[in-house]
């Protein structure tokens, strides 16, 4: 790519992230804390800050990140939701692939995150016909280990997927020449559960009757979880919950309840907080959400029940497969009843159900979905886009007559 | 990574039991005999989870071998599926033995029972060795084809104690399965009954223990909830 492009790029990547920074911390009601999550994307995404780390890039959520931290390599969620990333990939995956997939590819391809020129290999794993073609795709740019998943969680599968794990850890291993180490799993299984304890109090605080933060804002500092270490980001997030506790204490209740909002479907990655953003603009409160992103990046614990390698893994598969609720697997039940149980706990109002343009396992679903809502007595909008701005006047005129609707069933 | 209170609390249980068994047990046999079978017809398999010596020798050794980072043995489900019966088999055995030939067939295959007697075969030695083998690489091996265990499991389904679950608040994270020391696959599976107390189920409480979900399995004794799984993970040692 010719020198003046490229830096045209960066500078364009650099402002649109920058804008849903500022986006973020500019609601007048910006949480003690926040400002470390907010610095990290930063660093990411706006300073593109080089650091000494050597990374092993990952898609979607099946891949352990306690496999990686015990091969001594940070994590990188390489799923990308940059609009300008989306449109330099836009040439190299097909037109009707979704934008995480053209996003990723074109950060890959333009070279400008030094994060992304940092990683040893990538693991990526067989879930969307998308993500699986674009294995070979990205192999053009850096090692790529694919991991196969069983999409059946029958038991018998599980036997299987098991294999696949200690299959992937022989793979690492060969290809980066390093040992793996069984304290080093430990330890990493240790400090992301803390992580996760905090990410858990956050989800509660973000469900409560009043909550003290915006859902847009626990996206961010959740998905800043991915571009940073667990000791750390946990480290911050405990003040951030101990701010927002005492802020949500200090509290008046409100008069006019705000309509309170769920989103589900596809990924919603930063910087792309188009639909949240629009929907705190017209007054809602996002109270949860179902995305591999955010709500569900940090929900499911690993409990070993022994800590031996193959102990660990078990549990590992348990928790990155058998909890999965990512449409891609053949059982929808167990999807099915988590949104049951989350729309009950955060008493949503309304759903809107988030399909990225491209993105037909969610879109299966919908329908799924809409009996459920339907018997819950709860309305759902379904939503189509991508990552562009180009559309954000229309999907407001449909958000604002849903907003509406919600207000007028009350 | 989770607290094991209860299971501390039961391995005191087991540990004052072995105790009381051994110092009172040779005079007292009756009143044990008759306290067994009480426990059996209200408890179900309760007694195997907090009384029963051979369980607690079984879970010492597991808890060596977890401290030892050796991995657990699993079965093959197919392997599974042939030895389902051996339970049976050995159920029907053991009656027979007990009821026509006043044989206590029992005291070849049970460590304790074998420890306990005067003559020691290598016949007995051997035996003896294998089932410690077995027991020391998976969790409770022996319970799951105990007769003993398998007689008092009959009576789970009408014991006063019972294993729920909220169905549709379950994740299907396995944690439930991986600690059951039964493996148990329904606790696991299930997601409509709210009763899933499982013949083989001894009461051990691990699974409400390991659950991360708040009030998805529950124990409930004469219809009241006594305890509930929760969300309180705590560190690694
Ligand atoms: S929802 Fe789709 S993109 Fe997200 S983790 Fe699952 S398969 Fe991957
Ligand atoms: S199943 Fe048999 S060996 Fe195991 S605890 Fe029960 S009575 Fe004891
Ligand atoms: S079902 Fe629960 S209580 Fe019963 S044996 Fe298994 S872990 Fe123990
Ligand atoms: S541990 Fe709890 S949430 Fe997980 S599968 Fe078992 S019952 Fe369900």
């Amino acid at each position: 790519m010719e020198e003046r492009t490229l830096e045209r790029y960066k500078r364009n990547i650099s402002r649109v992230s920058a804008g849903s920074l500022k986006q973020l911390t500019s609601t007048g009601n910006v949480p003690k804390g926040l400002e470390y999550f907010t610095n990290v994307l930063k660093r990411t995404f706006v300073d593109f800050e080089k650091d000494d780390n050597e990374y092993i890039g990952s898609y979607c959520v099946m891949v352990p990140d306690e496999m990686i931290y015990a091969f001594g390599y940070r994590p990188l969620r390489l799923c990308a939701g940059h609009s300008v990333a989306a449109m330099i990939g836009d040439e190299i995956v097909p037109r009707d692939a979704c934008p995480v997939l053209k996003a990723t590819a074109g950060f890959h391809a333009m070279r400008v995150m030094p994060i992304y020129q940092q990683c040893r290999l990538a693991v990526l794993p067989m879930t969307c016909d998308g993500k699986r073609k674009s294995a070979a795709l990205l192999s053009q740019y850096l090692p790529v280990i694919p991991l196969p998943i069983e999409m059946d969680k029958s038991e018998e599968r599980f036997a299987q997927n098991l294999q696949n794990m200690h299959a992937l850890m022989k793979s690492i291993s060969k290809e980066t020449g390093r040992r793996f180490s069984n304290r080093k799993l430990i330890e990493s299984c240790k400090s992301i559960n803390a992580a996760q304890q905090e990410a858990y109090k956050l989800y509660g605080l973000l469900s409560s009757d009043n909550p003290p933060v915006t859902g847009s804002q626990v996206m961010a500092v959740l998905n800043s979880y991915c571009y940073d270490t667990p000791e750390s980001w946990a480290q911050h997030a405990k003040i951030l919950n101990a701010g927002l506790s005492q802020k949500a204490a200090a509290m008046q209740p409100l008069k006019r309840k705000k309509p309170r909002i769920f989103i589900a479907g596809s990924p919603i990655t930063f910087p792309n907080y188009k639909l949240p953003f629009l929907m705190e603009g017209l007054g809602a409160q996002i109270v949860g959400d179902e995305t591999c992103m955010a709500g569900r990046l940090l929900y499911d614990p690993v409990v070993p029940d022994e800590y031996s390698t193959d102990g660990i893994l078990r549990a590992l598969t348990a928790r990155y497969v058998c909890a999965c609720t990512c449409p891609v697997f053949e059982q929808t039940d167990d999807r099915l009843s988590s949104l049951t149980e989350k729309l009950r706990q955060t008493k949503a109002e309304g759903v809107i159900y988030h399909i990225l343009r491209g993105c037909t396992p969610y879109d299966f679903e919908l329908s799924m979905v809409e009996q459920l809502a339907d018997k819950l007595d709860i309305p759902v909008l379904r939503v189509e886009t991508d990552f562009s701005a180009e559309d954000a006047e229309q999907v407001k005129i449909r958000l604002e007559a849903f907003v509406e609707l919600i207000e007028q069933r009350r | 990574m989770k607290q094991r209170k209860i299971t501390a609390f039961r391995i005191m249980c087991l540990l004052i039991a072995v105790v009381v068994l051994v110092f009172l047990g040779s005079g007292y046999r009756i009143i044990i005999l008759l306290l067994s079978i009480f426990s059996a017809l209200v408890f179900g398999r309760l007694w195997c989870g907090y009384v029963c010596p051979l369980g607690f020798y079984q879970e010492l050794l597991s808890m060596l071998r977890k401290k030892l980072h050796i991995p657990t043995f699993h079965v093959s489900l197919k392997v599974k599926s042939y030895l389902r019966p051996l339970k049976w088999i050995i159920l029907v055995y053991f009656l027979t033995s007990v009821l026509f030939f006043g044989l206590r067939p029992v005291m070849y295959i049970r460590p304790d029972l074998s420890f306990s007697s005067a003559d020691m075969s290598i016949y007995k030695i051997i035996i003896v060795g294998i089932v410690t083998g077995i027991c020391f690489l998976k969790e409770r091996a022996f319970c799951k084809y105990c007769p003993l265990g398998t007689l008092r499991g009959l009576f789970n389904k009408i014991s006063f104690g019972k294993i729920e679950k909220d169905g549709t608040a379950c994740t299907h994270c396995r944690a439930c399965l991986e600690c059951c020391p039964m493996d148990i696959r329904s606790i696991y599976e299930e997601r409509n009954k709210s009763d899933i107390t499982h013949s083989d189920c001894i009461y051990c409480m691990k699974c409400i223990e390991a659950c991360p979900e708040q009030d998805v399995l529950s124990f409930t004794l004469f219809g009241k909830k006594i305890l509930s799984s929760k969300r309180n993970i705590k560190q690694v040692k």
